[in-house]
């Protein structure tokens, strides 16, 4: 039959075809690279993965994919710099009144939109209610802020309810967009007068005033951004050199990003690595690692009312029974020890507080005291850590293992997070040992203690200890409270060293972030940590990148 | 039975089956642990934002009334808005259905292809060299996931040292005008040879990774099915009567022996659509599988809904096609049975 030879001729050609293909592409004019904004011999583009794709809305984006975005193509009133300090952006200067429940800040003046439009304070007040109303993403820090209003053309007051001491560290958290971009593209929606509040549009489009704007953003796919000419701060003199086109890549599955690293095409990978990809990555010519401390501590939780964790002298002895010193230099290389579930990059982190070594023997002293001494034998302790994070189950089987050899049977279960989530919800349902990140949302330590510790966050995955204590509660209370930094500092080290005695939590290892990045560009974070100084707190802007440089 | 009646008759009851698989699916999406408004708003957001998307999900309701919602919107052609993406699902299937079908599509055509091949090569060299290799190789093939072959592909053409660029639909800085969304087509719409290139060599790794289990399994079959009918007496009539062996082997036994597997290669290439989603995964393919394993992980009800809907009606289709096709094949066998 004709049909036939016509298909096995077929069958060869694309054979051939096939062979040919894989190597063919090698030689052809623009693989990997695209011609545009050449500097040097790399173009001037700097692409990263994330493990999704970014929510760029301000007021509702949050993770890591979305706070690249974020920085780069809207700005903050003020944000913080490498050295951890507050540093202008919108705002030029910012005052309090003595109760600190006023805030003025003074804006920058000739700032343009991206649409052209200029920056006023009107486009503060509109963002920050923005904000408010859709109430997701940070909003939740500002709870205490009741309104902000316009003070004149280029000044505006922030007003609390209350004081907050940690007040200037949460503005970083808020972006402004452009009212007229917004309003000009509101769709139907659920905010009365302001329709969908622009949400719509703005999953695609930009109406920031940063260094860079969203040009394309291909769904599911990538968030490409151009420099923004017109850009206050300019791109004259050391900024010359920062990238021409940024952009974002929705997702890092560990084969497809060794081969993107390795044929030019992304050159940042995102911090969710393994270990064994980060190694073969480090093995390619052109890519190196950088390793930051980040301010997630890796953190068990322990369930405080659920029998036997509801005994303080057992949950030391589990404390006593974690090989701090494995976890930190041999399980995970790059992360360092931690002695409490506070990152030290956090204002008020003190180690001046009781800190429990792994010793079997301390754990059985603890054990000894404990009311469950005759008893603890007939308990199965329950351990829940993520099955997305496979690498924890080395921490659980560590921890299993010392806790065999003094007879305390720890059940261990891989549980899917949204799982973790709902067990989350009730102190019957949380496990007594749940293991899981904590990251501080703020740099300050207050933010930790409110968020973990406070019973008005309980049933939450951040707050699986499940500790009734309203003397605690008023202690945090009190700390955020205060006004005076110094005095704010001392009594965040008093609640520390009261949640150490009561050991609600144990601080695993502060986590090392690992990112493989190709040798041509210039990465800021990277080069500090390499000289020894600190490096930026605020999640997205250690890719701020007008400040990186493509050689 | 005609076949527009047959066809009449298996549309309308294909739609029985997608209303019962929907209604399946509506209630096993909501047995995934986690409040979907709170889950796409993030944990710290207020609760009046979670009410509001909760109250505009119509998620308060009980099960069936919000299956009442999503089924009238259906007929509306409005699958309602991904609480992943944040845009409506229909645009999101729009974008992403087209990459799945070009690449499953395409996939099948190494399978058609190579399948009756091998099939024949194996058939005639039965016992000898040829049918060994084919044999190991099927072996192989089946035993290897899609997934695995393609990070072997990833990584063996993708990074030694090579610049070709295997992942995504087009090298990146290659930008087509999007009509169909099936990038051969679109690039030869745009009279873009170079770019038509691109796609094709961007097209070839992960439809062969996944062609490569029910390809060689298909040949195996149709080996077998032709090694059946061998030594039926009809052929040996037709042997007898003088017609050249090359046309009884073409003619006279390979078309009966395909009839099996055409029928199990209408149900292969319906499950690549499903299966594809690792193969996607690993080759940054923005399809529509990938599309709805991230939909299930975020418990994106209107998209899940919204995936389980298409890859129904895929399956529908092509068994649609298998039956039609071997009804002519082989006019014995009478569509519907009757």
């Amino acid at each position: 039959m004709k049909k036939l030879k016509i298909a096995s001729i077929l069958s060869c050609v694309l054979a051939v075809a096939m062979l040919c293909g894989c190597g063919a592409p090698a030689n052809s004019p623009s693989s990997g690279e695209n011609q545009q904004g050449e500097t040097g011999e790399h173009a001037s583009v700097i692409r990263t993965v994330q493990s999704n794709m970014p929510d760029m809305d301000p007021a509702s984006g949050s993770d890591n994919s979305a706070m690249i975005i974020l920085a780069n193509v809207y700005e903050p009133l003020i944000t913080l710099d490498y050295d951890g300090d507050f540093k202008a952006v919108l705002a030029t200067e910012w005052t309090s009144n003595e109760e600190g429940t006023e805030w003025t800040f003074q804006l920058r003046e000739g700032v343009t939109f991206h649409d052209g439009s200029n920056f006023t304070a009107d486009d503060v007040v509109f963002s920050f209610q923005r904000f408010k109303t859709i109430g997701e993403g940070y909003a939740y820090l500002f709870n205490q802020v009741e309104s902000c209003e316009k003070v004149d053309e280029y000044a505006v007051k922030f007003v609390l309810s209350e004081p907050f001491g940690p007040f200037l560290n949460i503005v970083p958290q808020f972006y402004i967009v452009s009212e007229e971009t917004v309003l000009a593209n509101q769709a139907d929606g659920s905010y009365g007068e302001y329709g969908d509040y622009g949400k719509a549009w703005l999953v695609t489009n930009d109406a920031g005033s940063g260094p860079y704007m969203v040009t394309e953003y291909r769904a599911e796919d990538r968030v490409i951004c151009a420099r923004y000419d017109a850009y206050w701060g300019g791109w004259d003199g050391e900024f010359a050199d920062a990238p021409e086109e940024i952009s974002v890549i929705g997702s890092c599955e560990a084969s497809t990003v060794l081969a993107q690293m390795t044929n030019g095409e992304v050159q940042l990978s995102d911090p969710w690595q393994s270990i064994e990809s980060i190694e073969t990555l480090d093995e390619q010519p052109g890519i190196d690692i950088s390793i930051i401390l980040n301010s997630d501590v890796q953190t068990m939780m322990l369930n405080t009312q659920k029998a036997p964790t509801d005994d303080v002298h057992f949950r030391r002895a589990i404390a006593h029974l974690v090989d701090y010193a494995t976890l930190a230099n041999v399980i995970f290389e790059g992360s360092s020890e931690a002695v409490s579930p506070f990152s030290s990059l956090l204002a008020g982190y003190t180690e001046d507080i009781t800190t429990y070594e792994y010793s079997l023997e301390a754990a059985k002293e603890e054990l000894a005291q404990s009311k469950y001494a005759d008893s603890y034998g007939d308990y199965t302790v329950t351990l829940v850590y993520a099955t997305e994070t496979p690498a924890q189950e080395k921490t659980a089987l560590l921890i299993q293992a010392s806790a065999a050899q003094i007879g305390i049977d720890i059940q261990i279960t891989g549980t899917p997070w949204l799982t973790m989530m709902d067990q989350a919800s009730s102190p019957e349902s949380t496990p007594n040992l749940f293991i899981t990140g904590l990251r501080g949302e703020y740099k300050e330590i207050g933010s930790n203690l409110y968020s973990n510790f406070h019973s008005a966050n309980q049933g939450t995955w951040q707050n699986t200890s499940w500790v009734q204590d309203p003397e605690l509660d008023a202690m945090i209370d009190d700390a955020l409270a205060t006004i005076d930094y110094d005095q704010r500092m001392d009594k965040y080290a008093q609640i520390q060293q009261y949640l150490s005695d009561e050991c609600f939590s144990i601080g695993l290892y502060q986590v090392g972030q690992m990112i493989a990045y190709v040798d041509y560009i210039y990465y800021p974070v990277r080069e500090r940590a390499l000289e020894g100084l600190s490096t930026t707190f605020m999640q997205g802007w250690d890719t701020y990148f007008r400040d990186f440089r493509v050689l | 039975m005609s076949l527009g009646r047959f066809l009449v008759r298996r549309l309308l009851l294909s739609l029985l089956v997608l209303l019962g698989s929907s209604i399946m699916i509506f209630v096993i999406a909501r047995i995934i642990p986690g409040n979907p408004a709170r889950l796409a708003l993030g944990e710290k957001a207020t609760q009046e934002a979670v009410d509001r998307l909760s109250e505009e999900m119509h998620l308060n309701d009980p099960w069936y009334i919000q299956y009442g919602y999503w089924i009238l919107g259906v007929f509306q052609g409005d699958l309602g808005d991904s609480l992943n993406t944040k845009r409506p699902v229909i645009d999101d299937v729009k974008d992403f259905l087209p990459a799945t079908l070009e690449l499953v599509l395409f996939s099948s055509v190494f399978i058609v292809l190579f399948a009756v091949l091998f099939g024949r090569i194996a058939t005639r060299y039965r016992n000898r060299w040829p049918d060994t290799v084919i044999r190991v190789c099927a072996y192989i093939g089946v035993a290897m996931p899609g997934f695995v072959l393609a990070t072997l592909f990833v990584l063996v053409f993708g990074a030694q040292g090579t610049s070709v660029s295997v992942l995504g639909r087009l090298t990146t800085g290659i930008t087509v005008e999007r009509v169909t969304g099936f990038m051969l087509i679109d690039t030869l719409l745009a009279g873009d040879l170079y770019a038509f290139k691109d796609a094709f060599f961007h097209l070839l790794l992960p439809a062969l990774a996944l062609a490569c289990a029910p390809m060689f399994s298909e040949a195996r079959i149709i080996r077998s099915a032709m090694l059946d009918n061998m030594n039926k007496d009809y052929l040996i009539a037709h042997k007898g009567y003088g017609i050249p062996n090359s046309l009884v082997m073409r003619k006279y036994l390979l078309k009966p022996s395909l009839i099996p597997a055409i029928s199990t290669l209408g149900l292969d290439i319906a499950a690549l659509a499903g299966n594809a989603f690792l193969v996607e995964m690993i080759f940054a393919w923005p399809g529509i599988s990938r599309y709805g394993t991230q939909a299930i992980l975020n418990k994106d009800l209107n998209a899940i809904s919204a995936v389980i809907l298409i890859f129904g009606i895929l399956f529908i289709i092509i068994n649609i096609i298998v039956d039609v096709v071997v009804s002519i094949l082989d006019p014995r066998i009478r569509l519907g049975g009757s």
